[in-house]
């Protein structure tokens, strides 16, 4: 008798502390008070942050790749995930969305509804984002077209299929540390926060989390094929590559061998032309500048 | 009866075989080898276009020159898919939509014809000449071309 007691308040101890560890942390509302978003600027955060590679329908070409009514699927060792409808739609979309519940969504990883999203949205890159970036990019994708689609479930297995549990990957993986935006950081800015470049060239650990030891030394590529390079100044990474070699694979795709860049890469290339040439810059010299380290692909 | 079939497979297997090692190579081999040619170009007009090297016009004309043909060779080198087992990146798309993939080598060789006719004297011409060529590459090797291993 005794012992079940002593077995029910510890699982009810338990219950709580796992209740208490999960819950939303939500992002204060006082920030985004009174933000009005500038859409132009809007436009820059839309392409380096490469939400449309993601959210526009498989194999969209030209004027489609701005419709966001998702359905693209990713499959993760956790199961596959559909990318959701966040076109202007207010029913299907997120065009009903208030700037905080955006907000809370891409720097939080937190739903309108108070639910964890998982890292497959990389929210683990963009909590490095500002605010003011974050609000003028609704204030963009409230321009772009309305898609009535709705989409499948995320078909994942039942212990993944529980958001409450994300919480805890939360607390071992967010780190929302501001990456002070002075000139001399843009680049690390842009890498870091809304490029989230280390989403694809960092490997990740077992439960899933980026691993900060081994930032952007490559990775396998979670598509199968191929790896994913290193992408720090190490002899097996970009050493051989100055800051104009980068810039220009940046531009126009070619790497210093020119050869073209293939793969994912090449949306990124395309989003990232779409940038201020200073802010290529700005990436070239960030990676020139990190610690070498070597690859971590295989 | 039996035997008699496969002696005859066996045979022609070996004449097409040769016919298409003819000089040592495979199609696949040899369209490579050409690849390589259009890269080995491309870096001496990249080069130039990105200041790392002093223009200068015959060098541009002859690499164009010589690209062309690389471009010219390559082009009836992609008449039959691999079959398994073959060392190739070339996607099973270019013989399932095929229009699209002659049009983009269709695309370069006129890129190609276009610059050597202009006959560029410097960089600023020279420039805009390059950049519709070098556009070509990426947007076939988007559809056509499978990752690396
Ligand atoms: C690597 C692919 C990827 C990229 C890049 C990406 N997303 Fe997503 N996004 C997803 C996935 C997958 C989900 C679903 C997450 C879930 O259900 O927990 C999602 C969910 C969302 C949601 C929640 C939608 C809803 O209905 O609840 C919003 C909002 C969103 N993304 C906005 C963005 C924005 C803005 C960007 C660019 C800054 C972006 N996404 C970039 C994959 C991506
Ligand atoms: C969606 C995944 C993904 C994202 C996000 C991504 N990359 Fe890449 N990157 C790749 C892949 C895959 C390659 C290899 C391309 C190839 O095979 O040609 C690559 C190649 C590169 C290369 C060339 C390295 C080499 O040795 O060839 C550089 C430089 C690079 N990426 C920089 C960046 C930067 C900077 C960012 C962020 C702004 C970024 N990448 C974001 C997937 C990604
Ligand atoms: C119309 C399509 C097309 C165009 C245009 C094209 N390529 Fe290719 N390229 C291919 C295909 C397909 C392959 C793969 C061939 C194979 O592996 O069988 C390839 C292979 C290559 C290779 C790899 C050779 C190797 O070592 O495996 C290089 C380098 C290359 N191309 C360079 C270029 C350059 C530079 C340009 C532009 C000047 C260009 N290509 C234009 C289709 C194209």
């Amino acid at each position: 008798m005794r012992l079940r007691n002593k077995a029910f308040f510890a699982a009810l101890l338990g219950g709580a502390a796992f209740w208490f560890l999960t819950q939303p942390d939500n992002l204060d509302t006082a920030l985004v008070a009174g933000l009005i978003g500038d859409p132009a600027k809007g436009a820059q955060v839309f392409a380096i942050g490469g939400c449309a590679s993601c959210h526009y329908a498989k194999d969209a070409k030209g004027e489609a790749r701005l419709m966001l009514g998702g359905g693209q699927a990713f499959a993760t060792p956790f199961g596959t995930f559909i990318a959701p409808n966040i076109s202007s739609d207010p029913d299907l979309g997120i065009g009903g969305w208030t700037n905080y519940e955006f907000a809370n969504a891409v720097l939080r990883g937190i739903s309108p509804s108070g639910q964890h999203y998982y890292p497959a949205f990389p929210f683990g890159s963009y909590t490095r984002m500002t605010v003011s970036d974050v609000v003028d990019l609704k204030a963009y994708m409230d321009t772009l077209p309305a898609v009535a689609q709705v989409n499948i479930a995320h078909e994942l297995p039942l212990p993944f299929r529980l958001r409450r549990g994300l919480g805890l990957w939360k607390m071992l993986f967010l780190d929302d540390r501001k990456v002070a935006e002075t000139i001399e950081m843009r680049g690390q800015y842009l890498v870091e926060g809304p490029g989230h470049c280390a989403e694809c060239h960092s490997p990740r650990n077992m439960l899933g989390g980026m691993d900060a030891n081994r930032w952007l030394a490559g990775a396998p590529n979670p598509s199968g094929k191929g790896r994913i390079p290193n992408i720090t100044p190490h002899s097996q990474g970009i050493a051989d590559w100055s800051v104009d070699d980068l810039v220009y694979y940046f531009e126009t795709g070619f790497t210093p061998e020119f050869d073209t860049a293939g793969s994912t890469m090449v949306a990124v290339i395309e989003n990232l032309g779409v940038l201020p040439v200073e802010d290529r810059l700005a990436i070239a010299r960030y990676l020139k500048s990190i610690p070498a380290l070597p690859d971590a692909s295989k | 009866m039996l035997k008699k079939i496969t002696l005859k497979t066996v045979l022609i297997t070996a004449v097409l075989a040769a016919s298409a090692t003819a000089g040592g190579h495979t199609e696949i081999e040899q369209r490579i080898g050409a690849m390589k040619a259009v890269v080995g170009e491309m870096r001496i007009l990249g080069g130039m276009a990105q200041g790392k090297v002093d223009y200068d016009n015959l060098a541009a004309l002859s690499a164009l020159e010589t690209m062309r043909n690389a471009v010219a060779t390559a082009q009836p080198l992609f008449g039959t898919p691999p079959v398994d087992g073959e060392e190739t990146r070339a996607m099973a798309a270019i013989w399932e939509d095929g229009s699209e993939f002659d049009a983009g080598i269709t695309t370069l060789l006129a890129a190609l014809d276009t610059a050597i006719a202009a006959e560029p004297a410097d960089l600023a011409s020279f420039g805009p000449l390059f950049g519709a060529v070098a556009g070509t590459c990426k947007a076939c090797h988007e559809n056509y071309r499978a990752p690396e291993e």
